[in-house]
């Protein structure tokens, strides 16, 4: 076995975090993603940075917050000042680094990414199809890989982020419901589908224009989007299962580590959200489950541990034996994955320039402000983890809210912020929380 | 919302993807003619062409590819050709060629099949490292599969078929439902999977013009509701699963050619 093994990074694009039905969701079928849950670690309380594929993404290959990446929107590039993961892997070391799918700092699907070899490029927004040339191109590349050098390998799904087809097409179907048959199986609607506590007025006006067309068979339509974002979500899982398969078949789970993410969640109906681009849970939190085996314990589950998007980079280098750039925020996850050694975080930050907000997530409390709204909303996640009551006008929880007012002016203010964020985006120059 | 660089005089797609608004956007107009002679059950060779929808008329959708499935039948067996490409951004081909040798019943139950896997590329050269070769075949009644030299079992039920098979399922069903696995892409099993026949009323609202007032759709775990529309001779002429379509088209072979060389030249971006 090598001492530094093959990472092979696997992203799915807006998976909601309890869409594995080894984690007990009953409405989704996942075996690939339930083998990995058995071999690995599975993190409860993994968040990205910034609900939003451009953004988020930036975070997983740089280690540093959007607004210090300049990717405060999609469609933007990475600061020239900060490496990609590929780069910098390239700049310590001699093996190859490779990379298959969707990329999107800035264009979505390209051949020319800096610092890696592209083998896919993927079909701009039809995951339906071009995910499959992500796992051919990387299953033959593990299979056919005889090198003793280990690989780095990114396999970048686009799925299930097809989903907002879905739902432009089928919330505005006047035609009737193309499968009755369906009806009597839908999901559920989620436990927190009201909301009635104070939000910021965006978030009114965004749920008001959201939802299904067919204002007589609203709950039916929205419970045949739930339905149909698990098959979105089965879509891409079956592929993650043949590519994990393929590593199984050349031999090499004993020296791949395996990392699989997805960039940001889904509304999946929770507060009469679709999508993403708001602070909820639902598209804040993400899945984290990592592999090794022999080596990362099989089967556990991380369920206190606040990890994040920025994590994902220094453990990387952590692995490979690679110094870690200045000014990365995250921090390697290797010793809290191999030993439990705890990473004694306070809170983990979300931020989110398109909502102008900004999330602090600690360990019992979620908080969330606003640049351009007095709305500020505080949730006791431990006791209300669908986030349904607003507790930052409670006079008990003043200390809470005061606290992490205070976490979140001290997280502001050690964030090197690009040039190219805009003012009304920078907390600092408008309205920093500390100061209210 | 448009996405951004949308024509603002473009429009969404306000209502389900049909292949009658597929017509109205000129997605395809019309079908090839029916070959003389054409039987589903006998010898025939199909072509479609691969095409996306960005959820507007006319923004960002986009050829992707072509699909050739070739069928001859012994009376015994039937054999599928399958030759699939997958065109990706910046002119990266993937390129899929089958072949499916299958007992003549009406799942086309797969016996032995054969996969190989290419891919190009954003200079049209062939990524030998990136080949693969795949063979299965059921022996004793068990499903198994050897790729690169490494065999394994399937965990594969009966009664399964190949999504490929499924052209000619579907042509020869006449709207039967039918219950199986899926064998997708000779690569994925996927459980659970039934085809039925759409309720007329409602096809005959989405139905282009060339097609018989109903489909057959598709529903399973693992895949998004396909929809089978067919033309009078029982041809299946378009496949439509949410964003996506295969349409019957003799010159997609060509229509990719095309693609491939306008995005190497980088003639076409996307955004989104």
């Amino acid at each position: 076995m090598s001492t530094e093994p093959n990472i092979l990074l696997i992203v799915t694009d807006q998976q909601h975090v309890n869409t594995i039905s080894a984690r007990g969701n009953r409405h989704v079928s996942t075996p690939g993603l339930d083998g990995l849950v058995e071999r690995g670690t599975t993190f409860q309380q993994n968040y990205c940075t910034y609900p939003l594929c451009s953004p988020a993404r930036s975070s997983i290959f740089t280690g540093r917050m959007p607004s210090e990446t300049g990717v405060f929107e999609n469609g933007n590039n990475i600061r020239a000042t900060i490496p990609n993961l590929g780069q910098w892997l390239g700049k310590h070391t001699d093996r190859e680094v490779v990379y298959s799918g969707k990329w999107h700092v800035r264009q979505p699907h390209t051949a020319c990414i800096p610092g890696f070899d592209v083998i896919a490029s993927g079909i701009n927004c039809k995951g339906q199809e071009g995910d499959k040339s992500v796992t051919q191109s990387c299953e033959a590349y593990i299979r056919n890989y005889t090198d003793e050098k280990p690989f780095f390998l990114a396999a970048m799904y686009t799925q299930p982020h097809d989903i907002g087809l879905w739902t432009s097409y089928n919330f505005r179907n006047r035609a009737g419901f193309p499968y009755p048959e369906l009806l009597e199986d839908l999901p559920p609607l989620p436990d927190n589908f009201e909301t009635t506590h104070e939000e910021p007025a965006r978030y009114r006006e965004r749920r008001a224009g959201s939802g299904p067309a067919q204002k007589d068979e609203a709950d039916a339509y929205w419970r045949y989007y739930v339905w149909g974002y698990y098959r979105h979500v089965e879509m891409v899982e079956a592929e993650i299962g043949r590519l994990i398969q393929a590593v199984e078949d050349a031999g090499r789970l004993e020296d791949t580590l395996i990392i699989f993410t997805s960039d940001h969640g889904e509304g999946m109906a929770e507060h009469q959200f679709r999508t993403k681009n708001f602070l909820y849970d639902e598209v804040a939190k993400v899945p984290l489950v990592v592999s090794w085996k022999g080596v990362i314990p099989e089967g556990r589950e991380e369920t206190a541990e606040l990890v994040s998007g920025l994590d994902l980079f220094p453990t990387v280098c952590d692995y490979w034996g690679v110094p870690v750039p200045d000014r990365v925020r995250g921090v390697s996850l290797r010793a809290l994955l191999e030993e439990g050694r705890s990473l004694d975080r306070d809170y983990v930050a979300v931020e989110c320039h398109g909502g102008s907000g900004q999330a602090i997530r600690s360990s019992d409390y979620k908080y969330i402000a606003f640049n351009d709204d007095p709305v500020e909303m505080l949730f006791n996640v431990k006791e209300d983890p669908g986030e349904t009551v607003n507790l930052a006008r409670s006079a008990e929880h003043a200390e809470v809210l005061q606290r992490h007012r205070t976490y979140l002016g001290e997280w502001l203010e050690g964030l090197d912020v690009a040039p190219s964020v805009p003012r009304e985006y920078r907390w600092r120059a408008s309205a920093p929380a500390a100061s209210r | 919302m448009p996405h951004k660089g949308a024509d603002p005089g473009d429009r969404a797609v306000a209502g389900l993807l049909s292949p009658r608004i597929l017509a109205e956007m000129k997605a395809f107009t019309g079908f090839p003619a029916v070959p003389s002679g054409y039987d589903v059950a006998g010898d025939w060779s199909q072509t479609y062409r691969v095409w996306g929808n960005s959820g507007r008329f006319r923004f960002q959708n986009k050829d992707m590819g072509y699909l050739k499935i070739a069928r001859t039948s012994n009376g015994e067996r039937v054999e599928f050709l399958v030759d699939h490409v997958l065109v990706n951004a910046d002119g990266i081909e993937n390129i899929m060629k089958a072949s499916i040798v299958c007992r003549n019943d009406e799942l086309a139950s797969p016996v032995r099949w054969r996969l190989e896997t290419h891919f190009t590329d954003a200079s049209r050269c062939l990524r030998p490292e990136l080949s693969m070769t795949l063979e299965g075949a059921v022996e004793d009644g068990q499903a198994f599969e050897t790729c690169q030299g490494k065999k394994r079992r399937l965990d594969l039920a009966s009664p399964f078929t190949a999504d490929w098979c499924l052209i000619d399922v579907v042509q020869r069903c006449q709207g039967r439902r039918l219950e199986f696995t899926l064998l997708e892409g000779l690569t994925k099993v996927k459980k659970g999977h039934w085809i039925n026949r759409m309720e007329t009323e409602l096809a005959e609202k989405l139905a282009a013009e060339g097609m018989r007032p109903f489909c057959v759709y598709q529903i399973g775990h693992g895949i998004l509701p396909r929809q089978y529309w067919l033309d009078d001779a029982d041809r299946v002429v378009l496949i439509l699963s949410n964003a996506v379509m295969y349409v019957l088209d003799d010159d997609a072979q060509q229509k990719k050619e095309d693609l491939v060389v306008e995005l190497i030249k980088g003639g076409v971006h996307y955004e989104y």
